[in-house]
């Protein structure tokens, strides 16, 4: 069963002699449970492929299923509250919010959704991500590598239907990349996560069980 | 050493970094708008003030040189005269006195005057000229009204001159005419040349040597000096200098003491100062900061590429100086526009007595102080910021963007604001407190006791140095009198002679007064060291004398005296057993905290009389070994009284002019007459006015005032009701004004930290959205963070407010009689729910503006 | 609008539902009490279903095991047979003449392929019956701090013999630097690493170099294993760990492609993973498998 479904998915800026074609109808099918990973040169689209995929950002032509529903049909804060429950993200630059704990921080979508926290599904994240020592302090005091493993956790706590990677590991040297991949990789098997990473490195695109390639916005 | 030109990068650098980030500027250029337009106010008002004192002074004076030597022959005019320390010298020459009829009133000098010294006196001919030709002359205006003249050139006068006790009588063309200034009781007659040398030659003979009555002839030299500080030094050190005898007689003019500036306002003054650089403090300290921390990228580039800390300060002053070279030119012009708003309201409380009373004097220097005040604001604030700039490490920061946002940068953002805010909310509640307690009824009552009160226009003026206490002369008061719609007409007489005592009611006051606390506490507030407590007291002792006045009062003033104590223990004094002329009032000793009487009632007193027909011409011989003659009432009769009652004197009754010890007495108007003679004038008069006739004496009175006297001025109770009316409204309208500014501060800063932070934090919000905090959960995150700084800044300056009723407000208005205190937070309080919507109101306009851009592009924005 | 009190009791049931003891608070005409029949009815069901589920594992567990169990026999009775086979050929060769020593020669041959297609058999039915038993749970992959260094030696000796065979030596880490730990099981991740071992003595040249050696970062244990072989295709990387995936030049080896599923699957059980480094990126085969510190 498909958890994402997306059709013929386009997306242009400006017109005329000025028209850029970011993505030029791309259709992905994602499995739950699949590990997948686009891969393109910067430019490519793929960024904008995943922004589409996450409901960021809207397509020209097409639309986006995730978990039975076209998010296309959603608007304003509708939408915000589909990614808080259907989505986790996982951005190159960490995106923590630097005023709260590594906690606070991880639980942030649950307690959004004014949810109870699954405490002892979060314990399993954490005490998965190896980052049980580091809870109670502020993100700015972690390594770039702890920081995004908290991002993995934040994206697990809400339990989603799909996490989408950003260049996971854009910022962060190749030693800490291997254990920000490995920890996505088997985090992602082990709570059965859909997971959809974008990179340009080939290697790392090895990770997932599913790579493909995207170039000039289309799917070769 | 040749240096490497690198000038045209920095100054590129620094003003495209303001053409990329112009709203941040205008921001700061505003701040700085407004911190020079605190203080441009602030000094254009002071200045305007303190130049309306010591104008108004030196109208009084007659001048406005710094000093003068009197009585110098020619020979000593020219010892000094062209001394380099000196300037503008000037001379006139003295002929004599007038001696006209017609103008007995008015005190005239003659003389001859260089133009520049009748300039300078105030009594240059507005119309006409100096004379030249024997019988030209130039006088004021009010003389020639005095003889009947119009205020014009060209026609003849008969002027009687006293020149060394000679009248001589000529026949003048007036070929000019001053306008006089009904401050200066002195009136100019300026003669030609050839008329002071025909009648007054130059004396020859050196003044220590001659008679001290032998002034004709002598110059009068008028000088300044290249400022006006320390002129009784500077004057002493020309004498030395120059050689000129040592006991030249010589004048200072006052009008530039320091001694008029009053303790009380240079502390004000001093604590504005204080608040408004604060206050610019806050906002530019934080602008800057906030700008800093946002370009830290920017500079940090710069530094990797291999700019210097000393180029990146540079780039950094640079944009403060020319935020400063727009921002206080702009905040100065408005300060002085706001400064002209409020003159009139604050001059109109001070009693100074220029003709333009409120208008702007703009002197360059104070605007340059002004400004170098505002700049020093900006330097100081952007000091900081500066150094954080210059010690930018290009390694750190992409960090630091984020290590802004960590505990310990926005808890000091958080105070700076709350400071800013709450600087804002404090001033104002404190000035409205203060405002609040002006209870003018209980004052004023003091102030009316009539429906109008005539006196002499420097009576009431306690600044005034020359005042005529017989102001209203017989004719006058019968013609007050006779005035239709006039009920009844008390007049008051002064009589400024101290008291004496025998022996029996000495040692009563001795005992209530004299070794009693309050006299130390009146001793210690005159400033009265040991030795002079002793020698002072000794003398009275000596002497049994202290001093006081004696009033006379007719029924009408007597009625609003306030008794406090009487031989039959009424609080009203029955006018006609007061009358029977065997009884006195006395008032009390009284100090700031008590009072005590000097004696009671039942005890009897005696006055003498000071019937000019008891006055016996008497020769003395002065300290300096000059023999004077002085008029003695030793040998004039003394009467005795009786005490009846113990009272207060309503300021409005009495004279501002107060002594050590103020022991009054106060006689029924016609007993005063046949103590002192009947010639004696009433020093005021009150007027009972039937009420429809209000407005008809009222314009009589002031037809009168206008153009029959003008040394003349009449009270009404209308007029007092508005002046003190308009008192509290000037510090109403200060303190708004103040309050406004400050406030306006506060929001701004406030506006700015919140703005500034949700842009920077732009991304961090795009991120929270990405992770699904709706729109409306992130506006309420910001609102409780705005409210943080709300609920922050009402708790430290409500405590600060109270803290400041119970402390500041409360001595203040302990110390000025028309302010009650009582403590309030309303002011405050009235403020806070509109300060509230701006909290919240503020961070969802800021966040409905960055919402505008998408989460994508939001989200990219490194 | 349903009441808040309605929501409350409706999430209060769906989380008693979820911990499995959801029992209906009261009976009476309203629709909550029908609707909480309901909902007990439907996880009854479920349960049901969930039991069913279960039952379905078991059988199919213990057909797996029939399968490993009945094959096991007729496997030994072949490999017997070809062993007989073979000595009757060797007791025929010293005598036979031109033709039939050729003959012989190939059934010789024929002999050999026979064993190593049982051999193959019966690898497959191991892997199989292993696999099938990891992914139902029947075995537990029981993870503990163990020494990494025992984990390499008891899997070299596994292979060792095999390698020797095509004069294949091991280059192995120092003994100092296998002092390092790791979490994992240790029978189950021998297992694995057995199998990436195999793979590369299989893919290794004749008399081919195989190296062995640790690194870690902070949160793994990366064992490498490369050797001289031709490596992995980049396109063919992700595919290698399927199952039953074999690339295309060496369809001819030995290998059944199951052996490297298995080994992924262990080490997901284990929250390691493997990884094989393409043959653009290096020369020759790299596997790296992971092991969580």
């Amino acid at each position: 069963m498909s958890i994402l479904i997306a059709e013929h998915l386009k997306k242009y800026y400006g017109e005329g002699e000025t028209l850029v074609k970011a993505l030029d109808d791309v259709s992905i099918e994602v499995e739950r449970g699949e590990f997948m990973s686009i891969i393109g040169t910067s430019g490519s689209g793929k960024s904008t492929l995943l922004h589409m995929l996450g409901g960021l950002d809207n397509p020209t032509e097409g639309r986006v299923v995730i978990d039975d529903k076209d998010i296309s049909t959603l608007k304003g804060d509708a939408l915000c509250i589909f990614r808080r429950r259907k989505i986790g993200f996982i951005f190159q630059s960490f995106n923590l919010v630097p005023s709260i704990s590594v906690y606070e921080n991880i639980v942030l979508p649950i307690q959004l959704d004014g949810k109870k926290v699954d405490k002892e599904y979060i314990d399993n994240v954490i005490e998965t991500l190896g980052i049980s020592k580091k809870l109670k302090v502020l993100p700015s005091k972690l390594s770039g590598g702890q920081q995004q493993r908290v991002a993995i956790a934040r994206a697990l706590a809400s339990k989603p239907a799909i996490i989408l990677a950003d260049e996971p590991t854009g910022n962060l040297d190749t030693k800490t990349s291997q254990d920000v991949l490995g920890l996505l990789k088997t985090s992602g098997k082990k709570f059965n996560q859909t997971i959809v990473m974008i990179t340009h490195n080939d290697e790392i695109a090895q990770m997932a069980d599913r790579t493909i390639h995207i170039e000039d916005g289309h799917i070769v | 050493m040749n240096k490497v030109n690198n000038k045209n990068a920095v100054n590129n650098l620094a003003y495209s970094g303001i053409r990329s980030g112009i709203k941040k500027y205008v921001m700061l250029v505003f701040a700085v708008i407004l911190t020079s337009l605190l203080f441009s106010t602030m000094f254009s008002v002071g200045g305007s003030m303190v130049n309306e004192i010591q104008e108004s002074t030196m109208r009084q004076v007659g001048g406005t040189y710094h000093a003068g030597f009197k009585y110098l022959i020619k020979d000593e005019y020219d010892q000094i005269k062209d001394d380099p320390k000196i300037k503008d010298v000037s001379y006139r020459i003295l002929v004599g006195t007038g001696d006209n009829k017609e103008f007995s009133k008015l005190y005239s000098e003659c003389y001859y005057a260089e133009d520049d010294n009748a300039k300078k006196s105030f009594s240059f001919p507005v119309k006409g000229k100096m004379p030249a030709q024997e019988n030209e002359v130039v006088v004021s205006d009010r003389i020639l009204q005095a003889l009947g003249e119009p205020a014009d050139i060209g026609m003849n006068i008969r002027l009687d001159l006293d020149i060394n006790g000679e009248v001589i009588s000529n026949d003048f063309t007036v070929s000019g005419y001053y306008e006089a200034d009904p401050v200066c009781p002195a009136q100019m007659i300026y003669v030609s040349k050839a008329f002071q040398e025909k009648y007054a030659p130059e004396a020859t003979v050196p003044y220590s040597q001659a008679k001290s009555s032998d002034l004709t002839g002598r110059y009068s030299v008028d000088f300044n000096f290249s400022n006006s500080i320390n002129i009784d030094k500077k004057v002493e050190a020309l004498i030395a200098r120059t050689g000129l005898r040592e006991d030249v007689n010589y004048g200072i003019n006052w009008a530039y003491g320091a001694s008029s500036l009053d303790p009380s306002v240079v502390i004000i003054c001093g604590a504005l100062v204080v608040i408004f650089m604060f206050a610019g403090y806050l906002i530019i300290y934080n602008i800057f900061d906030i700008n800093i921390v946002s370009d830290i990228q920017e500079f940090g580039l710069l530094k990797t590429i291999g700019t210097t800390e000393k180029q990146l300060k540079k780039i950094v002053m640079k944009r403060a100086n020319l935020i400063s070279l727009i921002g206080i030119p702009v905040g100065t012009g408005l300060g002085i526009l706001v400064a002209a708003y409020l003159l009139p309201i604050i001059s109109g409380q001070f009693n100074t007595l220029t003709v333009g009373k409120g208008s702007l004097h703009l002197n360059i220097w104070i605007l340059l102080a002004a400004m170098a005040f505002s700049y020093l604001t900006v330097l100081f604030s952007a000091g900081k910021p500066c150094r954080k700039a210059a010690k930018v490490s290009p390694v750190e920061t992409v960090k630091y963007t984020e290590a802004f946002d960590k505990k310990g940068k926005p808890k000091k953002k958080l105070a700076v604001v709350i400071l800013s805010l709450s600087l804002g909310l404090v001033v104002l509640n404190s000035v409205f407190g203060f405002v609040s307690g002006f209870s003018m009824d209980s004052y004023i009552e003091n102030l009316i006791i009539a429906d109008f009160s005539i006196q002499d226009a420097e009576l009431d003026n306690p600044g005034a140095r020359y005042v005529n206490t017989e102001a209203v002369d017989k004719d006058l008061l019968d013609e007050l009198k006779s005035l239709d719609g006039v009920n009844s007409v008390g007049a008051v007489y002064l009589n400024e002679r101290g008291q004496e005592f025998d022996e029996e009611n000495w040692a009563k006051i001795e005992k209530n007064v004299l070794q009693s606390k309050l006299m130390e506490e009146k001793f210690t507030k005159h400033g009265y060291t040991e030795d002079m407590r002793k020698d002072d007291l000794e003398y009275y002792g000596k002497n049994r004398t202290l001093d006081g006045k004696t009033y006379g009062m007719g029924e009408l003033a007597l009625n609003k005296l306030k008794v406090l104590e009487s031989k039959d223990g009424s609080d009203k004094i029955d006018w006609n057993a007061f009358n029977s002329g065997e009884y006195v009032l006395i008032t009390r000793f009284e100090t700031d905290d008590d009072e005590v009487n000097f004696l009671d009632p039942g005890d009897k007193i005696t006055i003498r009389s000071y019937d000019p027909q008891y006055g016996e011409t008497e020769k003395s011989v002065s300290e300096s070994g000059e023999e004077f003659e002085y008029i003695s009432f030793e040998n004039a009769p003394v009467k005795e009284y009786e005490i009846y009652a113990v009272v207060e004197i309503p300021l409005a009754l009495g004279i501002r002019h107060f002594g050590l010890f103020d022991c009054n007495y106060i006689l029924p108007e016609d007993k005063f007459l046949a103590q002192n003679g009947a010639d004696w004038n009433a020093m005021r008069v009150l007027l009972d006015v039937e009420d429809q006739k209000e407005e008809y004496v009222n314009e009589w009175l002031k037809d009168y005032t206008e153009n029959a006297d003008p040394s003349m001025d009449y009270d009404s109770k209308e007029s007092i009701m508005e002046e003190y009316a308009s008192f509290g409204r000037m510090f109403k309208v200060v303190g708004a004004v103040l309050a406004a500014v400050l406030g306006l501060i506060g929001i701004m800063n406030f506006a700015n930290t919140i703005i500034t932070s949700i842009i920077v934090r732009s991304r961090e919000l795009a991120m929270l959205e990405a992770v699904g905090m709706t729109g409306k959960q992130q506006s309420i995150k910001l609102i409780k963070e705005g409210l943080i700084y709300y609920v922050w800044s009402v708790l430290v300056s409500l405590g600060a407010s109270s803290v400041l009723s119970v402390t500041l407000i409360k001595a203040l208005t302990d110390n000025i009689p028309m302010f009650d205190w009582n403590f309030t937070l309303v002011p405050e309080l009235v403020c806070l729910p509109p300060l509230a919507v701006l909290v919240i109101c503020i961070p969802l306009i800021a966040l409905k503006k960055i919402s505008k851009k998408s989460i994508v592009d939001r989200l990219r924005v490194e | 609008m349903l009441g808040n009190r309605t929501i409350d009791r409706l999430e209060k049931m769906l989380d008693e539902a979820m911990d499995g003891r959801f029992v209906e608070s009261n009976y009476d005409e309203t629709k909550l009490s029908r609707l909480e029949s309901k909902w007990k009815e439907f996880l009854g069901t479920s349960a049901i279903s969930a039991q069913n589920l279960e039952a379905e594992r078991h059988r199919l567990e213990q057909f797996i095991s029939d399968i490993s169990h009945q094959t096991k026999t007729p496997m030994t009775n072949i490999k017997m047979y070809t062993e007989l086979l073979r000595e009757e050929i060797d007791k025929l060769n010293g005598n036979a003449s031109g033709d039939i020593q050729k003959s012989l020669n190939r059934l010789k041959k024929y002999a050999d392929e026979i064993n190593r297609q049982d051999q193959r058999l019966e690898f497959l039915v191991d892997s199989l019956t292993k696999l099938s038993r990891l992914e139902s749970g029947t075995l537990e992959v029981k993870a503990q701090r163990s020494p990494v260094g025992e984990l390499l030696e008891a899997a070299i000796a596994a292979v060792k013999q095999k390698a020797k065979m095509r004069n294949i030596s091991f280059v192995i880490p120092d003994p100092s630097e296998s002092m390092t730990e790791a979490v994992f099981d240790m029978k189950w991740t021998t297992e694995a690493l057995v199998n990436v071992l195999d793979n590369a003595v299989k893919y290794s040249p004749e008399g081919g170099k195989i190296e062995v050696y640790i690194s870690e970062t902070d949160m793994y244990v990366q064992i490498h294993v490369t050797d001289e072989g031709n490596g992995i295709t980049e396109e063919d990387a992700t595919r290698i760990f399927g199952r039953f995936f074999r690339t295309e030049e060496v369809q001819q080896e030995e290998g059944v492609g199951i052996g490297l599923y298995l080994t992924r699957e262990i080490l997901s059980k284990e929250d390691g993973y493997i990884k094989v480094v393409p043959n653009n990126k290096r020369k020759g085969g790299e596997f790296i498998i992971y092991l969580r510190k």
